[in-house]
């Protein structure tokens, strides 16, 4: 059953993706080089809608929270490297599968790549578990738990900023 | 995954993996539905169109398909090392983990786009064109 949830959640998040013109290389870049901030207002939009609604179904008992842990120094790091090899691809490693099937035929070297940098991260694993993973690693905390504040506190706030955030950018034409 | 095909003996020997089992969970069919669903949206809104190329690359560094592939290659690769390390990408991080409110989400969102930002800047230089 879990299976099909994730079949069937794939498909509706690959259309909306298409949709939303966020698989395209161009969009992707342009955001790095604030130009074109559509995959911001994307994320900023499921953000805003998803925060509230994940934390209603909680609060109603519907569903548990998914939270990964956080590493500090892997976080930091990993997010640092990521980034550098996101402004050379111009791919996310879960869409590029998405950008293929819009046709994009160099999302196929991209993927080839990211296969190459899996099995080299599984092979320097043992590696950066005593280094990297235990640099400020604080398990999995959320901002509300840190801040020790109800959530909706949170969210409201959080709320507020990206809201801001998605005026101002409209406000610029990007 | 695919290492099940060429290195099988690393599967099961190697440390990531015996944490991270390499099985057809609901994840992978999450990825295999991306791709069935961004395939139905660009065929039935006829935004399908082969290309080897994006636009904006094409502007800067002309129509060269093998600069543009090694380029897609290295950076896939240097982008997947940095996820598995951070432990997931915009989606997974950015999308899910702020949804979330996770610390996790908050840090590495922040060097995704900061190292994003400073990559483009040195492929595509200062200017916004």
């Amino acid at each position: 059953m879990t299976l099909a949830y994730g079949l069937v959640t794939g498909v509706l998040f690959g259309f909306l993706l298409q949709r939303g013109h966020v698989l395209r290389y161009d969009k992707q870049l342009g955001a790095l080089r604030l130009v074109d901030m559509t995959i911001v207002k994307f994320m900023l939009a499921h953000i805003m809608v998803a925060m509230v609604g994940i934390y209603l179904l909680h609060d109603l008992g519907l569903v548990k929270l998914s939270l990964k842990a956080t590493a500090l120094g892997a976080n930091a790091i990993g997010g640092l490297l990521f980034g550098l090899g996101w402004g050379l691809v111009g791919y996310c490693p879960g869409t590029s599968v998405g950008a293929v099937a819009e046709g994009r035929l160099d999302a196929v070297f991209a993927i080839a790549g990211m296969l190459v940098g899996a099995a080299v991260f599984a092979r320097a694993y043992d590696a950066l578990l005593p280094t990297v993973y235990a640099w400020g690693n604080y398990g999995k905390i959320s901002l509300p738990g840190l801040l020790g504040v109800n959530h909706w506190i949170v969210i409201v706030v959080l709320l507020a900023c990206y809201a801001g955030i998605l005026r101002f950018l409209e406000r610029k034409g990007l | 995954m695919a290492e099940r095909l060429y290195a099988p003996e690393a599967v099961t020997t190697l440390a990531y993996y015996l944490k991270e089992k390499p099985i057809i969970d609901w994840q992978f069919l999450f990825v295999c539905g991306i791709g069935i669903g961004a395939l139905l949206g660009a065929v039935l809104f006829r935004d399908f169109r082969i290309r080897a190329v994006p636009d904006m690359w094409r502007e800067r560094f002309g129509g060269g398909v093998w600069l543009r592939a090694l380029s897609a290659f290295c950076g896939g690769a240097v982008a997947m090392f940095g996820a598995r390390l951070a432990d997931g990408c915009p989606s997974g991080h950015g999308l899910s983990g702020l949804s979330q409110l996770a610390m996790s989400g908050f840090v590495s969102a922040a060097g995704f786009f900061l190292g994003g930002i400073v990559m483009a800047r040195l492929v595509y230089g200062r200017g916004t064109k």
